[in-house]
């Protein structure tokens, strides 16, 4: 029976109005225009990153693989990207634990004035980041952090772990609170009970959070303009000047490479997610056995 | 009520929990005795799960001493208490398997892995859920997550199993299958069960001894049997089964007949058996059901005459309300046997009663 209210769910009334679905039609169209607004600016790119031309053009002339192997191999480019990689790790660990220490805090805790808090936490989105960039580089200077990785990262996560508490929050907001009560009345400890249930409970948000981390802090350039110093470059660093000097298609090239990165990224998400429902829902078809 | 006896696993002594100013449990005292299956049971907000939460370490008392096997337990953590217990909305852990589930409590106490599978496997049985491994809780209905919950709880050998209103979720059929599944189970482990509901026929039903709890204290302590037959105020007696309440003064006593003057003025007369003094204020409860419509050529004096208001047919009862004087209505409740309903709305009878079931409370 189950089965028969699955299906019927799945296909809506096709099989009774006979003609066209003018409305489902329509959405298509629209999805697919919003598609291509959104996307096709960044995959304009790819097809440069293969131009035959010492200049970025479009439509690409010619086919080569040079701009990639001077991206991948060229220490001009190798080093901002591994120190950008870096950044961005290290951004995203930080920023996970202080946002999911503040998220228990601000969600479980009895602190008074916790919305005021939650506000003042929040607000470094609201605020442009070159104010923020200007205020934090006028504080490094005189605390001679200026140039430090420490200092990057740190001022990275003032950039982004709004973010982490606001998307652990919402997790914790839901968070069932009597799974944890079970977990210490079986025997684990408090900490354990993090670990082994709330921690895997609300993986989701966590990762969600720390993809969004990693990829604000990759992408940054204002704060790190303002911080970098004078020895290192990162990536977005790197591309910028770039730009501004002379425009060759390795920008195309490793922006590409990312543009790959970030589907794989999305696409094996998408697939996890899946598989998992297609184990769940093979399973419950088994049997419903009651009593 | 037993205070301090060796005999007792678990003693509250004197137990009392402020919320801020609010008093939820107020001085509480009981003993549990080894085996017992022991329900709290009370109206929401009675204090019963205030109780129940500060057993198991998740609320400490403001007052008081929680004694588990002669040790003073009140402010020990609860993943230290070794006392089991059954959720509500049963508390599975949504991202582990039923095997993962059953065997944690054993995970965390460091079981070899052998041990561990045999446990879970006994317990799997146990709950007649053998083969149930590697489905996820989601893939459950109401009823068999309750059964692993109760499968998880009992693996690890707790000496006292805490269940809170675990069958509150689950239809009417399924609940009074569940509850004398759970007494099965417990009769079996032979484990002390303390059990919380709001729900006084479960708590009849499974329970050896029952406290009445509401506003924070305890109103009475007893077996079923006795918490039905003697209630000690008016709230026990409404709160398990119905009670018709009298109320009024004895303005004379005639061996066990008395006569009462009502709240309007009239007079009746009442079979009681027991001590009461001419000009006492008093208050009797009944039962419904042991009420019945006196024959018309009975000519005994002991009756109360009333009209009858509405009948209701129930399929195995019937139930009457009649209208004794000029406001006191008095339900009554009478067994279909051979036939249902046989008086009329409006028809004038005489009830009457044993007089030792009438209770002084």
């Amino acid at each position: 029976m189950n089965d028969a209210v699955a299906k019927s769910k799945e296909r809506p009334s096709v099989d009774k109005s006979i003609g066209v679905n003018y409305p489902k039609i329509l959405l298509g169209v629209f999805a697919g225009v919003i598609f291509t607004f959104l996307v096709v600016p960044s995959v304009i790119t790819v097809p440069m990153s293969f131009s035959n031309t010492r200049f970025l053009v479009f439509p690409p002339k010619g086919f080569t693989l040079t701009w990639y192997s001077q991206f991948l191999i060229d220490e001009e480019w190798v080093g901002p990207t591994l120190f950008s990689l870096k950044l961005a790790i290290c951004t995203t660990l930080v920023s996970l634990i202080l946002g999911f220490m503040a998220s228990l805090a601000l969600v479980r805790g009895s602190l008074p004035g916790r919305k005021f808090l939650n506000i003042l936490f929040i607000s470094p989105i609201m605020i442009p980041v070159i104010i923020i960039a200007f205020a934090v580089y006028g504080i490094y200077a005189k605390l001679n952090l200026i140039g430090s990785t420490v200092g990057l990262v740190l001022a990275h996560a003032i950039y982004t772990t709004p973010f982490v508490i606001l998307v652990i929050s919402a997790n914790l907001y839901r968070f069932d609170i009597t799974l944890e009560m079970a977990a210490r009345n079986l025997g684990a400890s408090a900490f354990k009970t993090y670990l082994f249930i709330t921690l895997p409970v609300i993986k989701t948000g966590i990762i969600t959070a720390g993809i969004f981390c990693f990829i604000m802090s990759f992408d940054e350039l204002v704060l790190a303009m303002f911080l970098i110093g004078t020895k290192r470059l990162t990536l977005p660093i790197k591309m910028f000047s770039q730009l501004q000097f002379r425009i060759d298609p390795v920008v195309a090239a490793a922006s590409t490479v990312f543009i790959m990165a970030a589907f794989a990224i999305i696409l094996g998400l998408g697939f996890l997610r899946r598989e998992r429902k297609a184990i769940v829902s093979k399973e419950k078809g088994n049997d419903s056995f009651e009593q | 009520m037993t205070l301090s006896s060796n005999d007792n696993i678990l003693e509250l002594r004197s137990l009392s929990k402020y919320y801020g100013d609010v008093l939820a449990v107020n001085d509480i005292s009981l003993g549990i005795g080894d085996g017992e299956f022991l329900t709290v049971l009370g109206p929401s907000g009675s204090g019963k799960t205030t109780v129940l939460l500060m057993i198991a370490g998740f609320e400490y008392p403001s007052q008081g001493e929680i004694i588990f096997k002669g040790k003073s337990i009140s402010f020990v953590p609860p993943d230290k208490r070794d006392i089991g217990m059954v959720f509500q909305n049963y508390a599975l852990f949504p991202h582990m398997n039923l095997f993962d589930n059953i065997a944690f409590p054993l995970k965390m106490r460091k079981v070899e892995k052998q041990e561990i599978k045999r446990k879970v496997a006994e317990a799997l049985e146990l709950v007649q859920l053998s083969g149930y491994e590697r489905r996820t809780p989601k893939q459950l209905s109401g009823g068999q997550q309750q059964r692993i919950a109760l499968a998880r709880a009992v693996v690890f050998n707790p000496a006292v199993l805490l269940m809170d209103e675990p069958l509150g979720a689950l239809d009417k059929k399924l609940r009074e299958h569940m509850q004398l599944e759970i007494k099965h189970i417990q009769s079996k482990l032979k484990r002390t069960v303390i059990y919380v509901t709001h729900d006084q026929e479960e708590a009849l039903v499974m329970s050896d001894r029952i406290v009445v709890m509401n506003e924070g204290i305890i109103q009475q302590v007893g077996t079923p049997n006795e918490l039905y037959e003697k209630p000690n105020n008016k709230f026990v007696a409404g709160f398990i089964g119905e009670s018709n309440f009298i109320e009024g003064s004895v303005v004379e006593k005639n061996d066990d007949i008395l006569t009462i003057l009502m709240k309007d003025q009239s007079k009746q007369r009442l079979k009681y058996q027991g001590n009461i003094i001419v000009g006492e204020v008093v208050r009797f409860s009944i039962r419904p059901e042991k009420i019945f419509i006196t024959k018309e050529q009975d000519n005994s004096v002991d009756f109360l005459e009333g009209v009858i208001k509405e009948v209701i047919y129930v399929g195995e009862t019937t139930r009457y309300k009649i209208m004794i004087g000029n406001q006191g209505i008095i339900n009554l409740k009478e067994m279909n046997t051979l036939e249902g309903g046989s008086k009329k709305v409006g028809e004038k009878v005489k009830i009457s009663w044993d007089k030792k079931n009438l209770i002084k409370i």
